[in-house]
């Protein structure tokens, strides 16, 4: 494992150093008073910083030589359903203000619980709706925290 | 003593009250689920929080924060797989206890053991956090610096085989505090003229994306493995007084040494447990019984990891830098509540501090008795499946970060601090260090700009002074013992 992370540490350090050149230009328009640090001289010194420790991080990737890639896929396949999840998540939250909190999420709940591998149907529906109408009274009655009721209805 | 009577008085308010019991056992239900961690569960009570006054809502996450390192023990007992990585050391004897048929005993011994522990850090909170708080209240701009560069190296640094990725974390922490309008001349700055950049990223969804979504996302890839749960029965909760006595020496040393260790920043339970069950198997009499069911074994662990609450709260409450990784949680909810710690904490917030440590008393008795009334009910706990409760958490994220500014925009926020979290839990990347570095960043940049107006832009103020040159010091010592010591292993 610690092998084959060589590979990122390596890439992680291109793109640090990336960012921190990215970070040094942008701020090189921002006013430099006479005295104190200005807005942009602090953020600077994180660039070099971050600079330094990419070097680092690439020299250590490169030491000893990059291992072979990982013939094994399946950590792709975990990788998969990690995103799918931030994805569905994202498509939640966007669609939240259209459709509202009290609709949308024992659909999302419903979902997700089906993507972490629960099989029985009907706990899982109990669950998505049973849970939804506690977040939901909790947060709109006792914490007084409106949650999205769309505008679709 | 008359300060802490008022504590005493604030703290047995009925809301307040009612919240500390709610923090305990929700502490010790996340505490002894595996996967589920008490900075989590302080995450997820963070819209509650920030809505209650500071004093009240700060017992609450003490609550938690006791609850959570208690709880993990029940898991380690009852599944061999602790709750929480600081009550990793109490399987080795615990399971084996189980394994005998004496998992009532074990869970009794590590409630009792959880509460002296408890107790001694607390006495220990009571009498040193004051006094550094007086010793901190002549630190000027250049010390601060020099404190919150400490702060973010020693996190770093105690990452484990992976220095030089907490320091990176760090430094990326550090400059997500830097986007926004400035504080210094207010001018946008990083911001690609996006009016939501200009905010700033608020520490809210911060947290809840590094600490908990990016869990939901880590169990997600493994989640269609079920855990193979077969508990045994709880019974004979109540260890005989011989016992008790026999555990004592025990309970002592894991204390003090838990003390110890929590007051070191970027260290904690994880570490105080170990510690404590090697120098007490060193000692003992019986130590050919270690790791095959002794009750001291479980003792010295367990008072260890709990003696590190207090000790983690003192750096947190006297300095503003947390002690580990949940407290630099609670720090952050500190900061959301409006309340910077720092020795002026003690000061201006008064209240706040003696509500704290009379609220960490009263802790540990309802952790005693919570403890030792529901052990037996504990199996139930355990099987919650995960499958079930992580997309609940996940939807509870979404309404956590909503709840800030009733804002979508923070709940994306959130997402794509979670996604940023679980690729860096993934390749090894500590998370509470850019966390730490976001909640230091702007501390830092402030008293840096301070101590260069006041000295006329002579960067030799920051090693002119004794505090702040042993700060940096320390720093470098840290650091470099940490790379010392990854060399020395990998040898």
């Amino acid at each position: 494992m610690m092998k084959d992370l060589k590979r990122v540490d390596l890439w992680v350090g291109v793109g640090l150093i990336a960012l921190s050149i990215a970070v040094w230009l942008m701020t090189a328009s921002l006013p430099v008073p006479e005295r104190g640090i200005g807005p942009g001289q602090y953020p600077r010194v994180i660039s070099v910083l971050m600079f330094g420790l990419g070097a680092i991080q690439i020299g250590t990737s490169l030491i000893g030589g990059l291992p072979e890639r990982n013939t094994d896929r399946t950590y792709l396949t975990q990788i998969g359903r990690a995103l799918l999840l931030a994805v569905i998540s994202l498509i939640y939250v966007r669609l939240l203000s259209l459709i509202g909190f009290p609709l949308l999420t024992p659909f999302f709940l419903v979902g997700i619980i089906r993507l972490f591998g629960y099989k029985k149907w009907k706990t899982n529906i109990l669950v998505s709706v049973i849970g939804t109408a506690v977040i939901f009274v909790l947060f709109n009655v006792v914490f007084m925290v409106f949650l999205p009721i769309g505008r679709l209805f | 003593m008359q300060n802490l009577a008022y504590g005493f008085s604030l703290v047995f308010q009925p809301f307040t009250f009612a919240l500390m019991t709610f923090g305990v056992a929700i502490g010790v239900v996340i505490g002894a689920l595996p996967g589920l961690t008490a900075s989590m569960g302080i995450i997820l009570l963070l819209p509650l929080v920030y809505r209650l006054p500071a004093s009240v809502s700060l017992v609450m996450l003490c609550g938690l924060f006791c609850g959570g390192m208690y709880g993990g023990s029940i898991s380690g007992i009852l599944l061999n797989t602790p709750g929480t990585p600081s009550a990793s050391a109490t399987t080795l004897d615990g399971y084996p206890l189980n394994r005998q048929g004496k998992a009532g005993k074990a869970l009794g011994i590590a409630t009792i053991a959880s509460f002296g522990g408890g107790i001694i850090s607390t006495i220990c909170l009571i009498v040193i956090a004051p006094e550094l708080a007086r010793v901190a209240l002549s630190f000027q701009a250049a010390d601060y610096f020099a404190l919150s560069i400490f702060g973010l190296s020693i996190m770093a640094s105690s990452s484990g085989k992976n220095v030089v990725k907490g320091l990176i974390a760090g430094a990326i922490g550090l400059l997500v505090s830097c986007v926004g309008i400035d504080t210094i001349v207010g001018v946008n700055r990083l911001t690609f003229n996006n009016m939501y950049l200009a905010g700033g990223f608020s520490l809210l969804p911060v947290l809840i994306g590094v600490f908990a979504i990016s869990e939901v996302l880590t169990q997600v890839q493994t989640s269609h493995e079920e855990r193979p749960v077969t508990i045994q029965a709880v019974k004979d909760v109540l260890p005989t007084w011989k016992e008790v006595k026999g555990v004592i020496p025990a309970i002592l040393v894991g204390g003090v040494l838990g003390v110890f260790i929590g007051i070191v920043p970027g260290t904690g339970g994880a570490i105080a447990c170990f510690l404590a069950y090697n120098v007490v198997q060193k000692f003992a009499k019986d130590r050919d019984q270690f790791g095959k069911g002794a009750l001291s074994g479980v003792a010295a662990p367990e008072s260890a990891n709990n003696a590190t609450t207090g000790g983690a709260l003192i750096p947190m409450l006297c300095l503003g830098v947390p002690g580990d990784v949940v407290t630099s949680v609670m720090l952050g909810a500190l900061v959301l509540i409006g309340v910077r710690p720092g020795p002026l904490l003690f000061i201006e917030n008064l209240d706040v501090v003696y509500s704290i440590f009379s609220g960490m008393i009263i802790i540990q008795f309802m952790m005693l008795g919570f403890g030792l009334l529901s052990s037996r009910y504990s199996p139930a706990i355990l099987k919650i499946p995960d499958t079930l409760l992580m997309p609940i958490i996940m939807v509870l994220c979404v309404v956590g970060a909503f709840c800030l500014n009733n804002s979508l925009y923070d709940v994306t926020v959130a997402l794509v601090f979670g996604i940023l979290g679980f690729f860096m839990k993934r390749w090894k990347y500590p998370g509470a260090p850019l966390v730490l570095g976001v909640i230091l960043g702007p501390m830092a940049e402030e008293n840096l700009n301070r101590a260069l107006l006041v000295s006329n832009n002579d960067w030799t103020v920051l090693f002119r002074r004794p505090i702040s040159l042993t700060f940096l010091l320390l720093s470098l010592v840290s650091i470099g013992l940490a790379l010392y010591n990854v060399r020395k292993k990998e040898a």
